[in-house]
């Protein structure tokens, strides 16, 4: 984008060999090829000698700037050994469901605001187009109206934020990725709907006892609790309603798993039947298994290219932080002492960072030493789709990724193993040597929760049309038959439709995938730290993480990087006095990472 | 003559002016207050004022600000003599050659430019993707050497993005040469030759100075723009692995629309347009005393 | 001598080759179903289908924002080019006092960063109702091109002798259409190169687009850099609808070549 002065060369050549001009001017015209000749080899010679001296130039300024860089530490090589101190049964595998509950449809009680208009902004997205393809459905039933505008998820947050800091009230239904919600919810930007329950008639309790973190939990009729109220559940309010909630699942290639030969060879080597793993261990043995260079075979194919055992994402920040973030939860580590809650405006120690405990730092080890061997190389810098890529184009056996990608994995236009793929839920680490974070259990793979929200703008001036649309749209008053329609679209179900995951003869219930997905999304999952700036956290321990999985420092460092960095967040945020150093919060978790349980 | 004050010059440069200065004036001043202070979008309504605090807590404290000045010095140094020599040497070879298809060659020669930088980055990106990657797969057919972890290795990656780079603006400078060649007056070269110059000496004393101007100002917008490259490093490597490849412009953007800190990203913006004034006049002085 | 010219054709064809490879292999992407753009090895010969085409035409409706595109670049190139013209005439021929401190600031504001602009220029157009409008994209364009093109047209008026204004001003002209009649219709290459680069950059921006538009005026990078979802990454519809992007740009190249290599020699130097 450097426009030039093309001119400016003829600035000179008027002004400086003016004279020069004048004087030649009648002379005859040259033998132009013997000069040009000569000309030319000069010029080349000289073109040659800048581009040497400018790549000298450049590579020892490289260099120069490299050794000013600070050094990178070797990593340190320690044999991790794990003690069991419990007997813990693997988690277990979920069978498929065979029967249905039909779904329930809420009527509504009040009459809604005919003739509304709604302004949307949703992200551009399949999941989007699915609803925007139902919503004639919902206005002919309704009468109101709705103008949808799809942002690029690139754009998204900064046009959200700076619309609802503006208060310009354009956007009346905000879609939202859920962990804003402390951000939005927190900035007093958005509508708490607790009332609009009421006033619409929505089947729903209250459960004062078994408390979400300190506050109310929320229980909708048919919809996922955690779900909802991860998403939604703001100091005891709600906020919103869950659109398309998202988890890891692991993938397995069925053609490989289910070979005769490569069962026995499996057993024969390592003692156990070949099955999706249950365990980190399980794991690590069958990517092990499975990590082979072209040439070789696996059941009846010779491979035209490597292949590799296992495939996940370690790209930095929102990447990593995530996938580290399922091998620390599993362990029973968090990332905050504050855990799943919210931080604590009372005491300071309970917001401190312990991502650097042991059970941090040998889960990093662990990954780096037991499992990024089999592992494709790039995966350090992965987006999440093309870790997609390596398992439907047969580089990788076993893939851990999010269920959004389930459709593009059984699209047998796109993917190579369509119709061939075994899905499980993710793995979990019972050999963890302490007892889990209160609220967790040993042995179980926790993943991180995604996934988008409804939202109601607090500046909006449709907010019973509003909250209408947005009961519609994420499941709870759509019939039967649209929610099929969205399922089958999306290959995934809605958030507060428990039943849609569970619709008989939909293709997720028939691949297993919805099974999978229904049962991770109510026990296993765990949301990033629910903080404000958890963009910022996103990259502020992402980026430490992804270096240590490149090997540009220890697991150590990178981890007590990271864990500083956490720090200074909560002391920025206002979480932690300035005045407070950072310190284990022993009160609270142990040294090793895991809470005091009670 | 008499001169009479007319108004009649600034009728002519108003429009301009104007419009530049309500969409910019504003924008700057917005900006440079918020530099003074601490602005989480978060939390909007706490703004403490802290003076030049951002200022210093960047350029001292920072370790990723100082990164990325770092890796944007070495983008640049690297970058900019490189693609002036390469756009010299084919604007040369073209000029003086006159080859046949001559057109061809300055069409194709252009190309890069005229593509979207996103879309220059993914492609990329896609090219040296480890597994699929065309150049790696090259690689493995004729050296044997397969799986190069371009972006994703620490080492590699500013190189790449570099290449890239070249690549993309390199055919920028081409262009520039190449109108500037062609549009050398002839009699000045003629001339020189009828007084016996030739080959280097004539190229070093007749056409270099009249192409000086032009290199100068090259330099100086080439210069401009790469300290505030974004785009590719953005879609390839998103700045990673780690910071190895974080340039300062990415990261006022994160700390602006990812993070939502604006304090720290108007400080940041003003820092860079402070590091690109010095630059530019140190040019100007140096190499541009024709101009202006 | 034979070696030199076989030495520059060989240089000129690696330098050619290597440039216009990936281009091509973008091309080729885009004509690739996805499944097989993702295997390895790369396939050379395969069968050309238009599915990302029709993903970008038909599914994802590109055609408003192609038009979008055209409409604000061919805006942006016009206002800047029109302003430029009367700022730059007016700097290269009166003196006026502090033309060089104006010109210097015009060039400073290129030396932003976009991130310092678009918070404030967001809520400016909110309130200004400019925002998601035509006339606002183009505006905020001009913000980009002006600089370029002031200081451009500003050197290549410089060039143009002053006996053809002071010719025309014998004849009765005033400074205006000295400007529209003498000055522009000389320089018409240089503003054509000129025109032709400040179009290739609003073309390509994509900051300014994505942050003051919405669904009506969006223009075509924007929804290009949609296809990089926060999950899935569209990688073959990606190529299809930059292949799309680059075209008009190609064609605008191709075009400047003519004008910028014809040389922008004014026939009157020779002559007087």
């Amino acid at each position: 984008m450097n426009i030039m002065f093309i001119n400016n060369l003829f600035v000179t050549s008027v002004v400086m060999p003016g004279d020069f001009r004048k004087k030649h001017e009648e002379k005859s015209l040259l033998k132009r090829r013997i000069s040009r000749r000569k000309a030319l080899s000069t010029a080349a010679k000289v073109g040659i000698g800048v581009v040497v001296a400018g790549v000298v130039a450049g590579v020892s300024g490289y260099y120069a700037g490299l050794s000013a860089a600070p050094a990178r530490t070797v990593e340190r090589t320690q044999t991790v050994t794990y003690t069991a101190t419990k007997t813990v049964t693997a988690a277990p595998v979920t069978t498929p469901l065979t029967t249905v509950t039909p779904p329930t449809t809420v009527t509504i009680t009040t009459p809604t605001t005919r003739k509304a208009k709604i302004n949307v902004i949703c992200l551009d997205a399949s999941f989007s187009y699915a609803i925007q393809e139902l919503a004639p459905k919902f206005t002919e039933r309704t009468g109101i109206e709705i103008t949808f505008e799809n942002t690029a998820f690139a754009d998204i947050h900064t046009k959200e934020l700076t619309d609802l800091v503006s208060h310009t009230g354009r956007y009346d239904v905000i879609m939202m990725d859920n962990p804003w919600t402390i951000e939005f919810a927190g900035g007093g930007y958005l509508e708490p709907i607790d009332e609009y329950l009421d006033k619409y008639g929505v089947k729903y309790s209250i459960d004062y006892k078994n408390t979400f973190y300190g506050w109310p939990r929320f229980i909708i009729e048919d919809a996922i609790t955690q779900v909802l109220n991860y998403n939604g559940n703001y100091k005891g309010h709600l906020y919103g309603l869950p659109l398309s909630p998202g988890c890891f699942i692991l993938m397995c290639n069925k053609e490989w798993f289910e070979h005769p030969d490569e069962q026995d060879k499996f057993e024969k080597k390592y003692g156990y039947k070949l099955r999706p793993p249950t365990t980190l261990k399980e794991l690590r043995d069958i990517a092990e298994f499975f990590t082979r260079k072209k040439g070789e075979k696996i059941g009846d194919e010779i491979l035209k290219q490597d292949v590799y055992g296992f495939s996940m994402s370690g790209g930095k920040g929102n990447m990593s932080c995530q996938t580290f973030g399922y091998l620390l939860w599993s362990s029973g580590g968090d990332y905050y002492a504050f855990g799943q809650g919210l931080p604590d405006p009372a005491d300071p120690e309970h917001n401190m960072p312990i991502v650097h405990g042991e059970t941090g730092i040998n889960i990093l080890e662990w990954w780096i030493k037991e499992l990024k061997p089999f592992m494709p190389p790039g995966f350090t810098a992965y987006e999440w789709d093309e870790v997609t890529k390596d398992f439907t184009t047969k580089r990788a056996a076993m893939a851990l990724q999010w269920n959004v990608f389930c459709s593009y994995v059984e699209d047998p236009t796109k993917s190579a193993v369509a119709g061939k793929t075994i899905y499980s839920v993710i793995p979990g680490n019972p050999d963890a040597p302490s007892p889990n974070i209160v609220g967790a259990e040993p042995g179980i793979g926790y993943s991180s929760l995604g996934g988008w929200v409804w939202v109601i703008n607090r500046d909006s001036k449709n907010k019973d049309a509003a909250f209408e649309f947005i009961l519609w749209a994420s499941g709870i008053t759509m019939t039967e038959e649209e929610l099929r329609a969205y399922v089958e679209h999306e290959f995934a179900g809605l958030g507060a439709r428990k039943t849609s995951y569970q619709l008989p003869g939909t293709k997720g219930v028939k691949t297993g995938a919805f099974p999978v997905m229904l049962e991770t999304l109510e026990r296993r999952i765990k949301r990033r730290p629910a903080i404000a700036e958890e963009a910022q956290w996103e990259y502020l321990v992402g980026s430490p993480i992804q270096e240590a999985l490149a090997g540009m420092r220890s697991p150590k460092d990178a981890l007590e990087e990271a864990a500083k960095n956490e720090y200074m967040l909560m002391v920025s945020a206002g979480w932690i006095p300035a005045t407070v150093p950072m310190k284990w919060p022993s009160k609270y978790v142990n040294p090793d990472g895991a809470t005091i349980p009670g | 003559m008499l001169r009479r004050f007319s108004f009649t010059p600034y009728l002519f440069l108003i429009p301009a002016v104007i419009l530049l200065l309500i969409l910019t004036i504003y924008p700057l001043i917005f900006s440079l207050w918020n530099s003074l202070h601490i602005w989480y979008l978060g939390r909007p309504q706490v703004k403490p004022f802290v003076g030049l605090s951002n200022y210093v807590n960047l350029i001292l404290y920072d370790t990723t600000f100082r990164i990325s000045l770092i890796n944007t010095a070495i983008i640049a140094v690297i970058a900019i003599p490189i693609e002036l020599g390469l756009g010299l040497l084919l604007a040369v070879l073209i000029y003086y050659e006159r080859p046949k298809g001559e057109g061809i060659f300055r069409t194709i020669l252009i190309l890069p430019m005229l593509a979207s930088p996103v879309v220059v980055g993914v492609l990329w990106r896609f090219l040296y993707h480890p597994n699929v990657g065309l150049i790696n797969y090259l690689l493995e057919s004729i050296l044997g050497i397969g799986h190069v972890n371009f972006l994703g290795d620490p080492n590699l990656a500013l190189m790449s993005v570099i290449l890239v780079d070249i690549w993309q603006w390199t055919s920028f400078m081409f262009l520039i040469f190449v109108a500037g060649l062609f549009s050398l007056p002839v009699e000045v070269t003629e001339a020189a030759l009828i007084d016996g110059a030739s080959g280097l000496p004539m190229f070093r004393y007749v056409t270099l100075p009249l192409i000086k101007p032009l290199l100068t100002l090259a330099l100086i917008f080439r210069t401009m723009d790469i300290v505030k490259l974004f785009d590719i490093v953005y879609v390839m490597t998103r700045g990673g692995p780690g910071s190895a490849t974080d340039t300062l412009t990415l990261y006022a953007f994160r700390q602006g629309l990812v993070y939502f800190q604006m304090g720290t990203a108007s400080a940041l913006s003003f820092i860079i347009a402070i590091i690109i004034t010095v630059i530019t006049m140190i040019f100007f002085r140096t190499m541009g005393r024709e101009l202006a | 001598m034979r070696i030199k010219r076989l030495l520059s054709y060989i240089i000129l064809i690696i330098a050619s080759v290597v440039t216009v490879f990936p281009l091509y292999w973008m091309i080729s992407l885009s004509f690739q179903p996805s499944i097989l753009a993702w295997s390895y090895p790369p396939s050379i010969l395969f069968m050309p289908t238009l599915e990302n085409y029709i993903t970008v035409f038909v599914e994802r409706n590109f055609m408003p924002w192609l038009l979008n595109s055209i409409i604000v670049t061919s805006g942006a190139t016009a206002l800047s080019i029109l302003l430029g013209s009367l700022a730059a005439y007016a700097l290269a021929r009166f003196n006026i006092k502090g033309a060089k401190n104006i010109a210097m600031w015009i060039l400073s504001i290129r030396m932003f960063p976009p991130i310092t602009v678009i918070l404030p220029l967001y809520v400016l157009y909110s309130q200004w109702g400019l925002f998601d409008t035509h006339i606002g994209l183009i505006l905020a364009h001009c913000i980009l091109l002006l600089p370029y093109a002031v200081w451009m047209l500003y050197g290549f008026f410089r060039e143009i002798p002053r006996e053809l204004d002071e010719a025309a001003e014998i004849d009765g002209a005033s400074k205006m259409s000295i400007l529209f009649r003498v000055i522009i219709p000389v320089s018409r290459s240089g503003i054509a190169a000129t025109a032709i680069l400040c179009a290739i950059f609003s073309w390509n921006d994509f900051i300014f687009a994505f942050s003051l538009t919405s669904n009506v005026a969006k223009t075509l990078m924007v929804p290009i850099s949609g296809f990089l979802g926060d999950y899935v990454w569209e990688w073959s519809a990606f190529y299809a609808a930059g292949t799309v992007a680059a075209v008009p740009m190609i064609i605008l190249g191709v075009a400047a070549q003519k004008y910028l290599a014809r040389g922008m020699t004014f026939g009157v130097l020779k002559g007087s």
